[in-house]
């Protein structure tokens, strides 16, 4: 029998009151794959993500990461231990510091060990969040706490990695370090879906894409085929 | 996961956050709880002697059995609605990505939280019971150990009742709409069972039996047996509420959590700032996007002065639930002034419940305010006139109300002496509160810098200032509420009270009318 994929959705629907922000948006992401989705603002992108990061209570339709409900408890404990969610605005607390999230995250997922210092470290470094790792938030930019966030996701293995506008306030190196880390997770077996505004940084990465627009799939495909659609519709490569 | 690695599994995150994040020492906590408890001493024997002769006064045992249940069934109701924002389980933001995002199990997260909030019920509804207690033992009644103990019992349950219901009502949308509808439900129902406790020894047996808000009562009667029995029925419906609610926190969805803890941290952020509209709309966002209803067999006015009192009625039938709600406790506001406008305690209630009622239904007059440059671009009229056009729709249904409260009461047989004075009274009073919650709108949500900055550095009383601004207008709509009621009840000749009461009912609305007008964007 096949394993489930790391993330399956079907016909997955969201309203807000009378606004429906998602309908019928159905979706397989298979090991070592990585989907974008690219859509204006209020295109139902986020909606989407935090959907089927189980944050968002879907009104129709069904999620399955790895095969378990992240809607449904207390099976939906499976799904959190397996899937990664950075959010397109950090939240961390203000009173621990960048290294104590990490170590919060693995405690918290159970992911301790002895090399559990080294790995954090090593990740910091790779970050460039090793000179600030006991600065707390509330001393850090907007582009380190979203770098803080991204490490809260990479510290842990998990199969299915969730990205809401990851590059959304990173400097041009940083954004190129993510696509170098995303791609090494990808090549290691993870399933990634993310979604941006930028066509240029999801090139090389992601393999297929999807056009959302008011909370429907307008096109989806190979990557290159989407983004050459989106450019050709107005859409900035860069 | 078995239950005892997911209890292992959570204990081990709150042991690292113990060790990262230690609360005070027990010397620390010992010596807080040692201050509030001798400052509670000594304010106490300071103020019994005033409390109990103000309470003993209106907290006798006749009113408790006649008032108590139906009190008690609001409160109640009123505790379990606050899950429709919060609830007793409330998360801090950040909590939402690391430890709901976790594959920690939500039962045992839940559970400290969840106790603590029923133990702050069981607490806080104690201290009302205790405030009851030096009413009921007033005026040299005195009261048996016994039936005090009961009683204290009673409502400390009824509290640990209302929690539960709420931690029920935070996690299922099912329950919430439920509860939405209940508020007003419990309103009428409050009202019918006054009525029948305060028509015969019979009908207040019946109200105390009638369900936990007369069982928690039940020790007032003085039957030591039944009582017990309350008591035993409220501890078992209590008991079970709580493991409903518990078990409802095994299953609560994440996202009914995050948008608990997003409205908190905007309401605490707005707090800090003292903007009390913008903390209120913060929790408002948690109750979810407001259900859209066609407004139906309303055709747009052409007299333009028509607009604003046009634009209200439809805002009031896209909200029923505000609008029923309102009236309803501007009619009980009402029920009561007519029926015990000779207590001035019992008329400023009333008072103030209508004051409640109006500024519930003013919301789009402080839409207006939220966005007035909407209006400038809208409306050619004079911001003012536009508030005062806002006041229109609130008086009709305050008015409505209070009739049909009055009608009520005539047909049960209910009226008292100057009944029909007292019922024209309480529909006559309705404009003056109305502008008075009008004009406390005006204001916004948050407190003037300069009043801050008054309250801070050249107020001895220590922030008297800031508490004298909160609270001028309600204030105000008592008193323009409460007197001419307490002088038609009580005036030698009736006559002459009416010529006062319609006096004030005239004049305050037209000076308080002209104010508003007054104001500017």
């Amino acid at each position: 029998m096949n394993d489930p994929p790391p993330l399956e959705a079907r016909a997955v629907g969201r309203s807000f009151g009378a606004l429906e922000a998602l309908r019928d948006f159905s979706l397989t992401i298979a090991p070592g794959q990585c989907v974008a989705l690219i859509g204006a603002n209020g295109s139902g992108k986020s909606t989407a993500v935090r959907t089927l990061a189980g944050l968002l209570e879907p009104s129709a339709g069904e999620v399955r990461v790895e095969g378990f409900d992240p809607h449904s408890e207390p099976e939906a404990e499976h799904a959190r231990a397996r899937l990664a969610l950075v959010p397109d605005n950090p939240l961390l607390y203000d009173d621990l510091t960048v290294r104590e999230h990490l170590e919060l995250v693995s405690v918290a997922h159970a992911v301790g060990g002895s090399e559990l210092d080294e790995r954090i470290g090593a990740l910091l470094e790779r970050l460039g969040l090793a000179y600030r790792s006991e600065f707390r938030p509330p001393e850090l930019s907007r582009g380190m706490r979203q770098k803080t966030q991204l490490a809260c996701a990479l510290v842990r293995p998990a199969a299915l990695l969730l990205l809401d506008e990851p590059v959304v306030g990173l400097d041009p190196p940083s954004q190129t370090l993510l696509h170098e880390l995303l791609l090494e997770r990808k090549q290691a077996g993870g399933a990634i879906l993310l979604t941006t505004h930028q066509l240029g940084f999801a090139e090389g990465l992601a393999d297929r894409g999807m056009l959302l627009s008011e909370g429907e799939v307008a096109d989806s495909g190979s990557y290159a085929d989407v983004a050459a659609d989106a450019a050709a519709s107005g859409w900035a490569t860069g | 996961m078995s239950v005892l690695a997911a209890d292992a599994h959570v204990a081990a995150v709150r042991a690292w956050w113990r060790v990262r994040r230690p609360g005070a020492p027990l010397s620390k906590r010992l010596d807080t709880a040692y201050m509030v408890a001798i400052t509670t001493g000594i304010l106490g024997a300071l103020l019994y002697g005033t409390a109990s002769q103000a309470l003993g006064s209106v907290l006798t045992p006749g009113t408790v059995r006649e008032w108590g249940p139906a009190v008690a069934l609001v409160g109640l109701v009123a505790v379990a609605r606050w899950g429709t924002w919060q609830g007793p389980v409330v998360f801090a933001a950040p909590d939402v990505p690391f430890l709901l995002g976790a594959p920690l199990r939500r039962s045992v997260l839940a559970a400290r939280p969840f106790a603590r909030g029923l133990a702050a019920g069981a607490g806080a509804a104690a201290v009302v019971a205790g405030v009851a207690i030096v009413g009921l033992a007033g005026e040299g009644r005195g009261i048996d150990a016994g039936r005090a103990v009961g009683l204290v019992a009673g409502v400390a349950l009824l509290g640990v009742l209302g929690v539960a219901g709420a931690g029920r009502v935070q996690c299922s949308a099912r329950w919430a709409r439920a509860i939405g509808l209940a508020l007003p439900a419990s309103l009428a129902l409050g009202a019918g069972l006054v009525a029948v406790a305060s028509a015969s020894a019979t009908g207040r047996r019946v109200v105390l039996w009638s369900g936990p808000w007369g069982w928690a009562l039940q020790p007032v009667s003085g039957a030591t047996a039944a009582s017990l029995l309350a008591l035993a029925l409220l501890a078992g419906v209590t008991a079970l509420a709580v493991a409903v609610a518990a078990r409802g926190f095994e299953h609560c969805p994440t996202e009914r959590h995050a948008v608990r803890a997003e409205a908190r941290s905007g309401a605490m952020a707005s707090a800090w700032g003292l903007d009390a509209r913008t903390a209120r709309l913060s929790l408002r966002r948690a109750a979810g996007p407001a259900r859209r209803r066609p407004a139906r067999g309303l055709r747009a006015p052409r007299h333009p002065e028509l607009a604003i009192p046009w634009r209200d009625a439809t805002s009031a039938l896209r909200a029923p639930q505000r609008t029923l709600g309102s009236a309803a406790l501007a009619g009980g506001a009402a029920a009561v002034a007519i029926a015990a406008a000779h207590r001035p305690a019992a008329a400023a209630v009333a008072a103030l419940g209508s004051y409640v009622a109006a500024s519930t239904l003013l919301e789009p007059l402080r839409v207006e305010i939220d966005r007035p440059s909407a209006s400038r671009v809208l409306l050619r009229r004079p911001f003012g006139r536009i508030l005062l056009g806002h006041v229109a729709v609130p008086i009709a249904v305050m008015a409505a109300g209070a009739a049909v409260a009055g009608i009520g009461l005539a047909v049960a047989g209910a009226l008292p002496a100057r009944g029909g004075a007292l019922a024209f009274t309480a529909i006559a009073i309705g404009p003056a509160i109305v502008l008075c919650a009008a004009l406390s709108s005006r204001r916004g949500g948050r407190v003037p810098v300069s009043v801050l900055a008054m309250g801070s550095a050249g107020d001895p009383s220590g922030g008297g200032i800031v508490v004298a601004w909160l609270l001028a207008w309600p204030v105000g709509a008592v008193v323009l509420g409460a007197v001419p009621l307490i002088y038609v009840a009580r005036g030698t000749s009736l006559s002459s009270a009416l010529i006062f009461a319609f006096a004030v009912t005239l004049a305050a609305p037209f000076a308080l009318g002209t104010v508003l007008a007054g104001s500017e964007a």
